[in-house]
């Protein structure tokens, strides 16, 4: 029991340096605040209740990161996961509220793009992209190859690409309507953040 | 430029984060081709929307103490979060195939070889005994082998060939081997050959058969 409790200290020590990067990227890859706290928190669940079995302590990060991303995958395994869908143009128009602000246009287009990602393609990405690891430092975490990481996250893009062209074209044929609208918050954006961008 | 220079390039400043500046030769076939116009419309908007998702939302962050107080409370409670199987799919998949392996074993009829009987070939017997029929069918009898039948072969100077048909088993080869071989001391020459016979029957009918015969 004794040893119980420091192996717990252990685990909270370890974690405390990494607590708020892990906790942000639980929320952005869950894509939403609440289930992002609810995905750190079955993490340290499953983290703490294993953390006798890590062997090399060095290598908590790795560890604690690659405990987030399955419990992620095994999340969106569950049936419920499943049986969502993810909402339409259509349905987002009607939506009251939809805000289609710059900074909320750019969080629904990532969203979208992020929708056709599989949860592994999805946790790379995010890591690559939005927490900006390197592919280095993911392929450490995977235990793989850079060149294989860099080809995972070359599919991973092409398939966002693919899937925000086809929402460009749709909203091309419907001449008027939300996406239009977001996509003048966007040129704004793009005025914005990149001046150069023509 | 042609739209598969275009394309290269547009991938690139997809992966590039370098302001997303475009070359004068790109922005001219830009203005010219629609298709890879809406390709570079979808990396821009690609780019600005991942870039937006670096923010980090800080709103309402646990803090750590607090986060440890329920993690641990959690813990104590067992309520661990439910594990789904990585590959459920496959899984079931298997599991399907093992049991359609196992049914087309049970159910589906095979045709194989079984051995229903045995001949024994005999050489270098006498031509006396051999070619009296009572004296080897008494022999037969006297070892309680009604079924069994004796066909005499050619004989060349003072012994003959007898083959003695429809044994049951080994055993009842083995006896009337030995029978022959107390009544004939010279040099007797034995063969064995199994009687086989083409049958169809299911796995299951064949174990079924298999008990009840040994029961």
């Amino acid at each position: 029991m004794r040893m119980k409790q420091e192996q717990k200290e252990l685990f909270w020590q370890y974690l405390e340096p990494e607590y708020k990067r892990a906790m942000m990227f639980c929320r952005k890859l869950a894509g939403e605040r609440d289930r992002g706290d609810d995905l750190f928190q079955d993490t340290l669940v499953n983290a703490l209740r294993k953390f006798d079995q890590l062997r090399d302590r060095e290598s908590f990060r790795p560890w604690l990161y690659r405990s987030i991303v399955n419990t992620y995958t095994s999340s969106c395994r569950a049936p419920w996961f499943k049986r969502r869908r993810p909402m339409t143009v259509e349905v987002e128009q009607k939506l009251i509220g939809a805000d289609p602000s710059r900074e909320h246009a750019t969080k629904r287009w990532l969203h979208r793009a992020m929708a056709v990602l599989t949860p592994e393609q999805h946790a790379l990405v995010t890591l690559h992209e939005l927490q900006e690891w390197s592919i280095a430092e993911i392929a450490d975490l995977y235990r793989m190859s850079e060149g294989s990481i860099k080809a995972r996250l070359f599919r991973a893009r092409r398939r966002m690409k693919k899937a925000v062209r086809a929402i460009l074209e749709q909203s091309g044929r419907n001449a008027n309507g939300l996406v239009l609208e977001e996509l003048i918050g966007l040129e704004e954006a793009c005025a914005v953040a990149k001046p150069g961008l023509k | 430029m042609r739209c598969r220079e275009a394309r290269a390039q547009i991938e690139q400043m997809m992966q590039d984060s370098n302001g997303g500046k475009v070359e004068e030769g790109l922005a001219q076939h830009l203005e010219t081709c629609e298709s890879c116009r809406r390709e570079a419309q979808a990396v821009r908007t690609l780019n600005i929307a991942l870039e937006s998702g670096r923010s980090d939302d800080e709103l309402d962050m646990r803090p750590l103490e607090s986060q440890r107080k329920l993690v641990e409370s959690r813990l104590a409670r067992g309520e661990v979060p439910k594990v789904y199987s990585r590959r459920p799919r496959l899984r079931l998949a298997l599991s399907s195939a093992l049991v359609t392996l196992v049914l087309a074993l049970a159910l589906v009829p095979f045709s194989w070889q079984e051995t229903v009987g045995y001949n024994l070939s005999l050489s270098g017997v006498d031509e006396e005994i051999a070619c009296s029929d009572e004296m080897m069918c008494d022999l037969l009898y006297s070892l309680g082998l009604y079924e069994a039948d004796i066909d005499p072969l050619c004989c060349d100077a003072s012994t003959c060939g007898v083959v003695v048909l429809d044994l049951k088993t080994e055993e009842e080869a083995g006896m009337v081997l030995a029978a022959v071989q107390r009544l004939e001391k010279s040099g007797l020459k034995a063969d064995l050959i199994p009687i086989t016979a083409s049958s169809s029957e299911t796995i299951l009918d064949r174990a079924n058969d298999r008990l009840l015969g040994k029961n």
